[in-house]
């Protein structure tokens, strides 16, 4: 086979590795969090792998070649595994389960009958029970505060890149 | 040298025409808009590729020949993908991270939950992500209530034939 087409076919056979991998590791070890690492690294050591394994190319024909298709390879493959990530992930997402729900009902559900089914009320004070366990927030003498962790640090630039890109501050404020 | 420059190239110009666009006028569906733009760049492209090797002229590296073109190609779509992924956070905006950005705008001085609720305005959160997937078509609206949408409901089999896949529980 050529050895540009073999190139190619590298990062989308590691792609092909990382997913195995996460399945196998989560029949496993039943964690999310670990499945994707257990990918993440699956899939590099299969392009690694593969990547020794091709026939030499041509160094004095074009120098530094080798490096740019394995730079190339290393990006093609990083972004498909965060999409696979990002996939795998949306079982938890609310969306979903949402979507689930509507399609378990069987018939048409109201607004009013999914909040009542998801406790509407309680996902906001859930949320901030889930920061508190994780060191994130603390409650003292009934009020809240922000303890500063790396997640305020990916709060802050998320609202800079939104207000950069959007001119929002928040969806549910719309504008400004 | 060529695919990784040409993908780089085609990224950074789309994300310059995606910056561009988003603050002239920010469209009505984000995401759906976003990845238009991503394809159209990539569509383009591929065809000035075409025109330039049926022409026969060479200019900035093209025409690259069909395979190491599709390699170009592929860096820039997973890149793309990867950063339409990475832009869903910042359009539909994750609770956890506007508590903490409203309290860390709150200072020293911290919030009571009542005033937390009013300053990020989730009172209408549930509301809000209803919305937003009806918008997306993950839902479609009937004169009794809402059904799953023929997007959502590919997305809710892709995801649950993964569960199963992984040896997951179906409950979500």
């Amino acid at each position: 086979m050529d050895r540009e087409l073999l190139l190619l076919c590298l990062p989308l056979a590691s792609f092909v590795a990382a997913t195995a991998s996460q399945a196998l590791f989560y029949r496993l070890k039943p964690s999310l969090s670990l499945s994707y690492l257990a990918a993440l690294f699956g899939g590099l050591a299969c392009l690694a792998a593969l990547t020794a394994l091709l026939p030499p190319a041509d160094v004095a024909a074009a120098p530094g070649e080798d490096i740019a298709y394995t730079l190339a390879n290393l990006g093609i493959y990083l972004g498909l595994w965060l999409c696979f990530v990002a996939v795998v992930g949306l079982s938890i997402s609310l969306r979903i389960r949402i979507m689930a729900f509507l399609k378990d009902s069987g018939r048409p559900r109201t607004e009013a009958d999914i909040e009542a089914a998801f406790q509407s009320e309680l996902l906001v004070s859930q949320r901030i029970d889930r920061l508190i366990a994780g060191g994130h927030l603390r409650r003292e003498n009934g009020r809240l505060y922000s303890c500063g962790t790396w997640l305020t640090k990916v709060a802050r630039f998320n609202a800079l890149v939104k207000r950069f890109l959007t001119g929002q501050v928040s969806e549910f404020h719309g504008g400004g | 040298m060529s695919v990784l420059l040409w993908g780089l190239a085609l990224l950074l110009g789309a994300l310059l025409l995606h910056v561009l666009r988003w603050r002239a006028r920010l469209p009505q569906n984000q995401l759906a808009s976003l990845l238009k733009l991503f394809i159209a760049v990539l569509l383009c492209w591929l065809a000035a590729n075409a025109i330039l090797g049926l022409a026969g002229i060479s200019a900035l590296g093209l025409p690259l020949a069909p395979v190491p073109c599709l390699h170009a190609a592929l860096l820039y779509f997973s890149a793309a993908l990867a950063y339409v992924v990475l832009f869903t956070t910042i359009d539909a905006d994750s609770p956890s991270i506007l508590i903490l950005r409203t309290l860390d705008a709150a200072g020293p001085e911290g919030l009571t939950d009542e005033e937390l609720l009013r300053r990020t305005g989730m009172e209408r959160f549930f509301a809000s992500r209803l919305e937003r997937m009806e918008a997306d078509g993950m839902t479609v609206r009937t004169s009794q209530g809402l059904v799953p949408g023929g997007k959502g409901g590919l997305l809710l089999r892709l995801v649950l034939l993964w569960r199963a896949i992984m040896g997951a529980p179906r409950e979500l």
